[in-house]
């Protein structure tokens, strides 16, 4: 039986983002957009999604004079991203 | 990257690749904090030990006063000037947790030495502070260099109480080549050079 494979992060961008914050205490923007190569605008958005799922934290700050946006990875951002590598599993199995 | 839905394989190979990328990727210059404390530390020794031998005058190891200053400012002067991406890790947390503890204790002794009327083998306790803080780092972050340096400068260190007044001074800036900035030049040279 195949489990239901979370859609919030089933889309390659959003991913991306939440494989690199599982691994780091917390990365910035511009980090995030080097290591997936999106655009910042489509980045920003798929950022938004998932804050607004509570998935991840964003913190906007600055770096002396250059604003700079953290991002890390939340309590059920960990429990979602768990759920879907087992979710994925079960695809691999069949 | 694009908002595309994933073919399972796809989405575990992802996930793989982004953490394999995170997890080894160098900054650039990843030895400047060895270079900047190592050098401040070796300047700030010749500093104080050609002023006190010239002067004959105790007073001037007040100049050890300004090592951290000075210390700050080849951090500020070699600083990265177009940032890259910032990216904290757990090893970043644990690295500055042990050094804010060593550079903390190492900062009460050193005031203690200076300020209070007790005689303490300062030389000697600053590099095996240093020693045990490097050797932690090389062994968290897997960098011989560094590891070695650091169980050298913890070897070198009673040496400092056996050895006259005249070589004490070279024996702490020797510690402080091989533990800082010998693997700083290293790790600097591995950062910036990473195919080699």
């Amino acid at each position: 039986m195949f489990k239901e494979l979370n859609p919030l992060l089933h889309s390659e961008l959003r991913l991306a983002v939440v494989s690199i914050l599982i691994g780091v205490e917390s990365a910035d923007f511009v980090f995030i957009r080097q290591q997936t190569g999106a655009t910042a605008g489509n980045l920003s958005v798929q950022l938004d999604k998932l804050a607004k799922a509570g998935y991840i934290e964003v913190e906007k700050t600055f770096r002396g004079k250059i604003p700079c946006t953290v991002c890390r990875i939340t309590d059920a951002g960990r429990d979602a991203f768990a759920e879907y590598v087992e979710a994925l599993q079960s695809y691999i199995k069949k | 990257m694009e908002d595309r839905k994933l073919e399972a394989a796809e989405s575990l190979a992802l996930i793989g690749r982004m953490i394999e990328n995170t997890r080894s990727r160098m900054v650039r210059n990843s030895g400047r904090p060895l270079l900047a404390w190592g050098y401040a530390t070796v300047l700030t020794t010749l500093a104080v030990w050609g002023a006190v031998l010239y002067f004959q005058d105790p007073r001037w190891n007040y100049l050890w006063l300004m090592l951290p200053l000075l210390g700050w400012l080849l951090m500020w002067i070699s600083r990265e000037k177009k940032p890259e991406g910032e990216v904290r890790t757990f090893v970043d947390r644990v690295i500055g947790n042990v050094w804010t503890v060593m550079g903390l204790s190492a900062w009460f002794v050193s005031m203690l030495a200076l300020f209070m009327p007790m005689r303490l083998p300062i030389l000697f306790i600053i590099l095996l502070i240093m020693g045990m803080g490097t050797t932690v780092t090389g062994l968290i972050i897997r960098f011989t260099p560094t590891a070695v340096g650091g169980v050298a400068a913890i070897i070198l260190a009673p040496f400092t109480l056996i050895a006259g007044d005249m070589w004490q001074p070279l024996l702490f800036i020797a510690g402080f080549v091989v533990m800082m900035i010998v693997p700083g030049h290293i790790l600097n040279y591995k950062s910036n050079h990473p195919a080699r």
